[in-house]
């Protein structure tokens, strides 16, 4: 289904975007990767070294995009996957916790669409997706606020990103899981064993947080051209914890 | 460092008055304890301690001074 397209795909060396790596990877594309880890980047580049190319890089280092983003190769897709989600309540509220979840979250990805874009990266026909969240959009968590104002902000950039590319036939959406399994929720370590498992049972479909692959999925129909008609869109994945 | 200081803290982080804590308080039996209670105290340890408390730890503990033997541990 991708044989022939480049992706580039940023947080790509754990959860989400390390998956989408991989099934990428499965169905013939050839992926640039963008991460912070150079072991994981480098094992992931020995799976299919003809078809990954890899690139070490900290997201926040604004000024550097010019030079660092200037190698990579026309794309036909990009999902911007990384993303942090540190707790911080407002009794003990850390303006520096708020500026770096959203330098991450929410600057890097419209600073990178923005790169691609203004240095005719992306070609025609072109699919990006970035990894927003029912937190923010649809609920809110305790200690969240930054992670659900970053998330909800991706939602609106899609929307006006999928107007401004449209004449290029480049497709902008947004994929919205609730919880997954990734290291991501793992390092949650404020949230306990039991909480976790209290907070699985409000999930409708299986009483389970998703798999990384089944974002992944929603992920790879949004990149394909069986989307072909949709953009600005916001696809939520979370097991029908919003139907509620 | 002490005891009193930390029970003081607690008492602001979960928004009751200090007088109603002891280090001997089974903070999780307190009618308003919830889970925004624990990431207040998680997040006190951090901003005033510079200590990383889990989930795990406010969970497993039964007083605040089961808390504050955490991170009393964790800070030397």
């Amino acid at each position: 289904m991708f044989k022939g397209k480049t992706i580039l795909v940023t947080g790509a060396t754990s959860g989400i975007g390390y998956k989408v790596c991989l099934d990428l990877l499965d169905a013939g594309a050839k992926i640039f990767a963008v991460g912070r880890n150079q072991d994981q980047l480098a094992a992931l580049q020995k799976l299919q070294p003809e078809n990954v190319q890899t690139l070490a890089f900290d997201l926040t280092q604004f000024t550097k995009y010019s030079e660092t983003f200037a190698s990579v190769p026309g794309l036909d897709g990009v999902v911007c996957s990384a993303g942090i989600a540190d707790s911080n309540p407002l009794r003990f509220f850390s303006l520096e916790k708020y500026q770096r979840t959203v330098d991450i979250n929410q600057t890097a990805p419209i600073a990178l669409v923005a790169e691609l874009a203004r240095n005719r990266k992306l070609n025609a026909g072109a699919s990006i997706v970035l990894l927003a969240s029912i937190m923010g959009t649809k609920i809110g968590r305790n200690g969240g606020a930054a992670y659900a104002g970053t998330k909800a902000a991706l939602t609106g950039f899609a929307k006006v990103m999928a107007l401004e590319l449209a004449n290029k036939s480049i497709r902008v959406n947004c994929v919205s899981p609730g919880m997954v399994n990734t290291e991501l929720a793992d390092n949650q370590s404020e949230v306990s064993t039991e909480a976790r498992q209290v907070d699985m049972q409000r999930y409708p479909l299986e009483k389970r947080y998703a798999e990384a692959a089944e974002v992944s999925s929603a992920i790879r129909f949004l990149l394909s051209n069986q989307s072909s008609f949709m953009t600005g869109e916001n696809l939520v994945v979370d097991g029908g914890y919003c139907a509620q | 460092m002490t005891i009193e200081n930390f029970v003081e803290k607690f008492a602001f982080a979960i928004e009751v008055e200090t007088v109603s804590l002891t280090a001997d308080t089974e903070f999780k039996a307190l009618p308003n304890w919830d889970s925004l209670n624990a990431l207040s105290v998680i997040a006190m340890a951090d901003a005033d301690y510079g200590v990383a408390l889990s989930g795990e730890d406010v969970h497993s503990s039964t007083t605040i001074n089961d808390v504050w033997k955490i991170v009393s541990a964790r800070k030397q």
